[in-house]
Parts: structure tokens; C-alpha cells; sequence
């Protein structure tokens, strides 16, 4: 799978400064922007969109992972990243643990050249299958640099 | 052990929320839950696990619960999934 591919350093980070789950969202977003993976237009909308998202249910999905998630009108491709938050926050996640990864998939409200919204679901159980690996959750914690981030991506893909 | 068929019904299929949704009622029972879709079978009890089932809209899920309260579990469940999460 070459989902990892979708997933560009410049948009990623190793060390958020966020402090709480409202401030991470706009961090998360602020990120795709200045790497230009999302108009800035849509800057404000995507917040919005990330924080109802969660107040309809938390996106931790355990394990120290959340996966916050929406389709975004305007949006013509997938905009994601992964990220890497050293203390881990609070989330309320279903298992109650403190959040340190998080997988942001922007995704368009309607299929188009740029995307194929029939592999949306394969990609968030890529997503899945990786973050359920201890190995990957260890390294990724460790990750020095977004490229060496994107690289593990790349590497447990093939595991 | 009691187990249950259900159709997916929602066009998203088995995504984030659902699995969300089904980890939350499973939760709250002492039971063990495994849920099949073809031949993958994943936890009832964690999102991560049923999120690589990739379930997709028309997919049967086969749940067996085991332990206190698992007929009651599979009554909420079978609520749940045929009602589009």
C-alpha cells in the first residue's frame, strides 16, 4: 500500500507545543497550511469542522493514537498528516490514555479527479494497522525529524 | 456464547465513528466480543482492531458475545448497526 505517500514531512511534526485537545485541532490545521496542503481559506472551516468531529465522539482510538478525521467542503484532495505530541494529551479517548500520535485526514465531501473517496475507508485501516503496531508507535514516539517520521510510515507499510 | 448477523447499512461502512460507537457499548459489559466480516475477525472491545476489518456498506458482521449480559449486548448491537450506527 503507498498510502505513506500521501503523507508529506513539511506537514508533519515530531514535537506539537499544543496543551490541550482545542489547541492541538488548530495546530494540526495550522500545519497543513503553511505547508501549503491547505488553502488557507479552509483554515477556519477545518477547525471547525475537527472540533465538532470530536464533540460527536472522541477520535482516540486508543493506544495513544487519535485519528481526527472530516470531509471538508471545498477541499479537491486529501490533506493529512501525522504527528507526534512528546507529553501526549488529554483526549478523551476510549481508553482513557493520554493522546501522543495523531493521523489528520482532511478529505473532500465528493470524489473528483484528486480523489477517490472508495479508498478513504482502505486508508483509515491502513492507518489503522499501523498505529495498532507496538513497534510503530515506539519508533514513531522517538522520531527525531518529520522526514524520519514519514519514513516509518514508508517502512512498517511493507511490514 | 451468542452470536448475531447484521448487514451494514450506512454508506460509509465500518468507519471511525461506528467503531467508536460499538467499542462504547461493548464496554460496558463484562463480555467478550469478537466481530467477523469475511474471514478477518477483529475485538469488539477496540476501535483499532475493528477499524481494519474495512467493512464496507452491504458487508455482513457476524458478532459473538460471551459472558454476563452478552443476549443483551447483541440486542443493542443488532439496534446499532441496522439503524446506521
Amino acid at each position: 500500500m503507498n498510502f505513506w505517500k500521501q503523507f508529506k514531512p513539511k506537514c508533519c511534526s515530531v514535537n506539537l507545543k499544543a496543551e490541550d485537545k482545542p489547541t492541538a485541532l488548530i495546530e494540526l490545521v495550522e500545519n497543513l497550511v503553511k505547508a501549503k496542503a491547505l488553502p488557507a481559506e479552509l483554515q477556519d472551516a477545518a477547525i471547525e469542522a475537527l472540533v465538532e468531529r470530536e464533540d460527536l465522539g472522541s477520535t482516540g482510538v486508543g493506544a495513544g493514537v487519535a485519528i481526527p478525521h472530516v470531509k471538508l467542503k471545498g477541499l479537491d484532495r486529501v490533506a493529512c498528516s501525522v504527528s507526534i505530541h512528546r507529553q501526549g494529551l488529554e483526549w478523551a479517548a476510549i481508553d482513557g490514555a493520554p493522546v501522543n500520535i495523531y493521523f489528520t485526514v482532511l478529505r473532500p465531501e465528493r470524489g473528483g479527479d484528486q480523489h477517490d473517496p472508495e479508498r478513504h475507508l482502505e486508508m483509515m485501516t491502513w492507518i489503522a494497522k499501523l498505529a495498532r503496531e507496538p513497534d510503530f508507535r515506539r519508533f514513531a514516539g522517538r522520531a527525531k525529524t518529520k522526514t524520519e517520521l514519514v519514513d516509518l510510515l514508508k517502512e512498517m507499510s511493507a511490514v | 456464547m451468542q452470536a448475531l448477523t447484521v448487514e451494514i447499512v450506512n454508506p460509509e461502512g465500518l468507519h471511525a465513528r461506528p467503531c467508536h460507537a460499538i467499542v462504547s457499548l461493548a464496554l460496558q459489559y463484562e463480555c467478550s466480543l469478537a466481530v467477523q466480516c469475511g474471514e478477518a475477525v477483529a475485538d469488539g472491545r477496540s476501535i483499532l482492531s475493528l477499524m481494519t476489518l474495512q467493512a464496507c456498506q452491504g458487508s455482513e458482521l457476524g458478532f459473538k458475545a460471551e459472558g454476563e449480559g452478552a443476549e443483551e449486548l447483541l440486542r443493542r448491537l443488532q439496534a446499532l448497526v441496522s439503524g446506521g450506527f
